[in-house]
């Protein structure tokens, strides 16, 4: 068959579901953690961070075995090598140049979270986000950019005179050694790079839409809590500094568009062979984390203004509602209901049946076969929870099938995920 | 307000202020710690009811250090011998360095009157196996968030079960991705959905 048209069906199948359309079928749009394709192909997770090249071709052959209307993006092959170049102080990797951030060959790479700041320090941030993130931050999280510390005001080159700040900033030495570094680090990755965009032509020409999941973002107080002041601050934050807490979430938003304007990834800029669904990996927003008071109060507010702002740039957010929600699913609603049809709402744990019902005739839903199946299986264990996924949630479009945590996970065993694509041909049918 | 419910309502200024007093009245440390252990019990309650989160847990941990500061250290080695309800082992599995769930985990198993030692993150099963000899403990609480936790916790109970350590235990698992189905696939007894599962699961299997 032409694959072409194939490529045409399958994008078109997702953009009717998530418009609230019934397609010909229900798609299932599986995201996968980063080291699935990698495991499935014998590789470790180490190779994974440092191969990039063999990494994305063990991609193409592990995701290119199913059906699906949707492929995942390829994320951060090569990442290692960036990171070592950097310096890294806020990940933990296999390979790690430095021992005190490396993991076993095979451990996938985690994030280390501690306050980067102090709530002393809120002054000086609010004072200037972006040059309190440069200075500050930045050689805080990568050992070699201290230099950054001392980096000009870049503004300043707008005024008479003080441009020539900027220029000296670049001749020192130490900057032009940490340039090379730098260059020299971008051009070992350049086979990661090269195999990224191959996967994306390869898998198209093989009629398999690649989503622009690249449209990564976070919810303001996740950036606080995960990079700024970590869990323990931002919720003691939330006690003493209640103010600051939420001028910062506010002050995050706008910067956040912005680089969604001038990102080289063009987000929000799909071709018309592929469909952008901005990932935004929701953490402290879930039931146990805060009551709905703290929910209101201090998450929501500036997660709605980043996806109001998202939407308006015909961008379709897609949060990821990590853990539970099911405590939250009014505000879910609410904004469903003001926003129809332009966001897709991705569950891990929440009843999403009982999601469906509630908010189905606004908002695409996505999800959510458990870890545990996919990992534990049996296949028919899985097949089992996609018919009833799929009874439950297809009517009148609006639902997307795809695991609950990470897509398909690390561990996932191949029948499993057989099964869970089975399952959708077989059930998720509207017409012939 | 009384001692207890400046505690209880997380009146950090307040609390700082009163033990000054106290310890300026003379009073006898381990009374003041006495009423800490029933506001600690309080603030446990209200978790379990939804009343309190993690924001409040946290918040209480730090007026618990600032109490600790003033008394001085003694008194917190007083405050752990206390725990009689019976001993928990607990870390997050090898490979694993969140500690979120299981600092929750520990919080309430404290503030209801158990003894708990964590053995942090990323354990090793020979960690483990070494702990469980020394410090004996009748309830195994193992935590993991990543779904590569499902097999190092089959290893560590698989290890248990060759040492002939794995009859005497009661397991509990609970964490991120691990569900009710990992139960049999790891060999565990019991899945907590909450830190309130897991205070819950320790009481009934310490009764035994």
């Amino acid at each position: 068959m032409d694959t072409e048209l194939i490529l045409k069906e399958r994008v078109q199948r997702v953009r009717d579901a998530v418009s609230l359309k019934e397609p010909d079928r229900v798609p299932i749009t599986p995201f996968s953690d980063i080291f699935f394709p990698a495991l499935q192909a014998g590789m470790t997770h180490k190779q994974a961070m440092y191969k990039g090249r063999k990494y994305a071709k063990a991609a193409i052959n592990t995701y290119s075995r199913y059906d699906w209307d949707l492929y995942p993006t390829l994320l951060f092959p090569g990442m290692g090598k960036l990171n070592d170049g950097l310096g890294a102080t806020a990940i933990k990797w296999p390979g790690a140049a430095n021992p005190e951030f490396c993991l076993g060959d095979n451990q996938p790479y985690q994030y280390i979270e501690k306050p980067w700041m102090e709530a002393e320090e809120y002054d000086e941030l609010l004072k200037d986000p972006t040059g309190f993130l440069i200075r500050k931050i930045i050689p805080a999280q990568n050992a070699s950019l201290k230099l950054m510390n001392s980096f000009p005001q870049i503004s300043d080159m707008a005024m008479m005179f003080n441009g020539i700040g900027f220029f000296f900033f670049f001749i020192s030495k130490d900057v032009k050694k940490l340039i090379k570094g730098y260059k020299k680090t971008l051009r070992s990755m350049i086979g990661g790079l090269m195999g990224m965009q191959s996967y994306a032509k390869k898998m198209k020409k093989m009629g398999n839409p690649v989503a622009g999941q690249f449209a990564l973002s976070q919810a303001p107080f996740d950036m606080v809590s995960d990079t700024l002041r970590g869990m323990r601050g931002t919720m003691m934050d939330m006690y003493r500094n209640p103010e600051e807490l939420k001028t910062i979430c506010d002050r995050l938003v706008e910067p956040c568009l912005i680089a969604m304007d001038n990102s080289p990834l063009k987000l929000g800029d799909p071709d018309e062979n592929s469909i952008t669904l901005s990932f935004i990996p929701l953490h402290r927003g879930a039931d146990g984390f805060m009551s709905n008071g703290q929910f209101e109060e201090f998450y929501w507010p500036s997660l709605v203004k980043l996806m109001e702002g998202m939407i308006k740039k015909d961008i379709i957010p897609m949060p990821f509602f990590e853990g539970r929600y099911t405590d939250r699913l009014e505000f879910l609603a609410e904004f469903a209901k003001q926003h129809k049809a332009k966001a897709v709402y991705w569950f891990h744990d929440t009843d999403i049946i009982k999601v469906k019902e509630m908010m189905g005739d606004h908002v695409c839903i996505r999800g959510n076969v458990p870890a545990s199946l996919l990992v534990g299986g049996p296949p028919s264990a899985v097949e089992e929870y996609v018919k009833k996924s799929i009874e439950g949630c297809m009517e009148g479009g609006g639902y997307l099938v795809d695991g609950g945590v990470s897509g398909i996970p690390n561990e996932a065993r191949h029948e499993n995920v057989q099964a869970m694509t089975d399952a959708v041909h077989k059930y998720g049918v509207y017409r012939k | 307000m009384d001692f207890i419910n400046e505690i209880v309502e997380l009146n950090e200024n307040n609390v700082n202020e009163l033990v000054k007093k106290r310890l300026e009245n003379n009073e006898d440390p381990l009374k003041i710690m006495d009423d800490v252990k029933k506001a600690m019990k309080t603030i446990g309650d209200k978790f379990s009811n939804k009343e309190y989160f993690l924001p409040e847990l946290i918040m209480s941990g730090e007026i618990l250090r600032q109490i600790f500061e003033a008394l001085g250290p003694k008194l917190k080695d007083a405050h752990n011998s206390e725990k009689n309800k019976g001993k928990v082992l607990l870390g997050t599995v090898a490979g694993d360095i969140h500690d979120i769930g299981k600092d929750v985990v520990k919080f309430m198993l404290d503030a209801n009157g158990f003894h708990v030692l964590d053995l942090g993150v990323d354990v090793p099963a020979d960690k483990f196996i070494e702990n469980l000899k020394e410090f004996k403990p009748k309830v195994l609480g193992l935590s993991g968030f990543l779904t590569l936790a499902y097999d190092s916790m089959k290893e560590i109970i698989e290890k248990l079960k060759s040492a002939g350590l794995r009859d005497s235990l009661k397991i509990m698992i609970g964490g991120g991705t691990v569900d009710e189905r990992i139960v049999d696939y790891v060999g565990a007894d019991a899945y907590g959905e909450s830190a309130v599962d897991a205070v819950n699961l320790a009481t009934k299997w310490m009764e035994v």
